[in-house]
C-alpha cells in the first residue's frame, strides 16, 4: 500500500483516509479496466493479488489450488468487470468472487469423492507433524475438515455472517453455526497441546 | 449454566458480547469450573490469534503471466476468455458442451417452450442414453448422490402436470445433465486434483440445485 501512495505521489495518510483512498484508486482502475486497459486490470491484480491469496489458501489448504483459485478470480473479475457496481469496493466484490470459487471447489472435490469414490473426503490428520508446530494457527486451521474450515475461516477470519456463509456454502444457518463451534473447540484443542 | 451451555457461548463471553443474566450464570459456573477457566482462556488466545493473522499472503510464484495466458483475446467483460488458454484436453470441452446442451434442454422445457436443440457440442455422445430414473435409482441406492436424486425426485412429483413432450424434453435434459456430470468426473478421476475439472463439476451441479428448486416451484 505504500508503495501504491508512494507511485500515485500521496502522503502517508490514517487508516480510514488510507482506505478511502484505495477505493478511489481501485475505481478509477476500474473504469480504465473497463475501457480494454489491461495495464490498469495489471494493477489491480497487483494490489488484490496477496488478499485473494491468502484467502483461497485458508480456505483450501493447499498453495497449488490457490494459485489456481487466485488466478481463476481474477479472469472472472476481467469478464465480469462490466456487471461489478460500485455500490461495494472493487475488493469486497472480488473477495467474495474469490470465497465462492473457493468454496465451489471444495465442495465439487468432496462430491467428486462421493460419486466416483464413495463416501466422505478423509480429514487431514488433527496431529501437526512437528509437535512444536503446535501452535501454529494457519496449520491448524489447515487440518480442520474442508466445511468447518471454510466456515470458520469465513466467519472468525473474514468476517463473514452465517446467513452470508450457508447461502454460499449450501448449508442451513444452523449448520453453518454447527461447523463453527466444532471448528472453534478443534483449534481450542490444538492451542491447549 | 451447565459446562456445555458455556461452552457454546464462550466466544460471546470471550469477546464481552454476554450480557445480563446470562453473563452472571456463565460467570458463577466459572468460579466452579476450572475446565471451562481453562476453555475461556484458549478461547480468548483462539481470538487474539486470529485477529493477529495476516491479511495478506504472496504466491510462490507471480501469478499474473498465467492470468494473461487465460484472458485470452476478449475484452472485459465477455465470456468467450473461458475456454481460452491451458486446458485439461477434449473431456472437459465435451463435459462443457455436454452441459451447456442439457442447460438449453432442461431450461427451455422450465420455460414452457420447446426443448432447445443442441447448442454446441465438440463431438457426439459416444455412450447409449440411459434413461434417467434407471440411472438416478442406481445412484441412489449407491448412496451418493442427494442432489440429481432431488432433481429427479422433484421431477417425478411433478410428471404428470406434463404433457408428452414435456416429459420426453424432461428425460432428455436429466440424462445430458447426468452425463455431462458424468464425463467431467471421470475425466477428474484421470486428472486429480484439476481445478479447472473441479470448477466445472462444481458448474455443473450447481446448476442441478438450481432447476431442483425451480422444479420444486412449479
Amino acid at each position: 500500500m505504500r508503495a501504491e501512495c508512494a507511485s500515485l505521489g500521496r502522503s502517508p495518510l490514517a487508516p480510514t483516509a488510507r482506505m478511502a483512498a484505495g477505493a478511489d484508486v481501485d475505481a478509477e482502475l476500474v473504469r480504465r479496466a473497463r475501457g480494454g486497459e489491461l495495464g490498469a486490470f495489471e494493477h489491480l491484480y497487483r494490489r488484490h493479488c496477496g488478499r485473494v491469496y491468502a484467502l483461497c489458501l485458508r480456505l483450501t489448504a493447499d498453495a497449488g489450488s490457490a494459485e489456481e483459485l487466485t488466478q481463476e478470480a481474477f479472469v472472472r473479475a476481467w469478464r465480469r468487470l462490466g456487471s461489478f457496481r460500485a455500490a461495494s469496493s472493487f475488493g469486497t466484490w472480488l473477495h467474495r468472487l474469490a470465497a465462492n470459487l473457493s468454496i465451489d471447489a471444495l465442495r465439487a472435490r468432496q462430491r467428486w469423492h462421493q460419486r466416483f469414490i464413495g463416501g466422505e473426503l478423509p480429514e487431514a490428520s488433527s496431529a501437526p507433524a512437528d509437535p512444536a508446530a503446535a501452535v501454529d494457527l494457519e496449520r491448524a486451521i489447515a487440518t480442520l475438515p474442508p466445511r468447518a474450515r471454510a466456515v470458520f475461516v469465513l466467519h472468525d477470519v473474514e468476517g463473514y455472517r452465517h446467513r452470508e456463509i450457508a447461502r454460499m456454502c449450501g448449508l442451513s444457518v444452523g449448520t453453518s453455526k454447527a461447523h463453527l463451534h466444532r471448528a472453534r473447540r478443534k483449534l481450542r484443542e490444538v492451542l491447549d497441546r | 449454566m451447565s459446562c456445555d451451555r458455556v461452552d457454546r457461548r464462550l466466544e460471546e463471553l470471550a469477546a464481552g458480547r454476554l450480557l445480563g443474566a446470562a453473563r452472571r450464570a456463565a460467570e458463577r459456573h466459572l468460579e466452579s469450573c476450572a475446565r471451562c477457566r481453562q476453555q475461556l482462556r484458549l478461547a480468548r488466545r483462539l481470538a487474539r490469534e486470529v485477529a493477529a493473522l495476516p491479511r495478506r499472503s504472496e504466491p510462490r510464484r507471480d501469478l499474473w503471466p498465467g492470468v494473461t495466458r487465460r484472458l485470452g483475446p476478449a475484452g472485459p467483460g465477455r465470456r468467450d476468455a473461458m475456454v481460452g488458454g491451458r486446458g485439461p484436453g477434449s473431456a472437459w470441452r465435451l463435459a462443457a458442451g455436454l452441459a451447456v446442451v442439457s442447460a438449453g434442454l432442461v431450461a427451455g422445457w422450465l420455460a414452457g417452450r420447446p426443448a432447445a436443440g443442441p447448442v454446441a457440442v465438440a463431438e457426439p455422445p459416444a455412450a447409449a442414453e440411459a434413461p434417467a430414473a434407471a440411472a438416478a435409482s442406481a445412484r441412489h441406492e449407491a448412496g451418493m448422490d442427494h442432489a440429481y436424486r432431488d432433481l429427479v425426485v422433484a421431477a417425478a412429483e411433478r410428471r404428470d402436470r406434463l404433457d408428452e413432450s414435456g416429459t420426453a424434453a424432461l428425460e432428455a435434459g436429466l440424462a445430458e445433465l447426468e452425463r455431462a456430470v458424468a464425463e467431467v468426473g471421470e475425466a477428474a478421476t484421470f486428472s486429480p486434483g484439476n481445478l479447472r475439472l473441479e470448477l466445472l463439476l462444481a458448474a455443473a451441479l450447481r446448476r442441478e440445485s438450481e432447476w431442483a428448486s425451480r422444479l420444486r416451484q412449479l
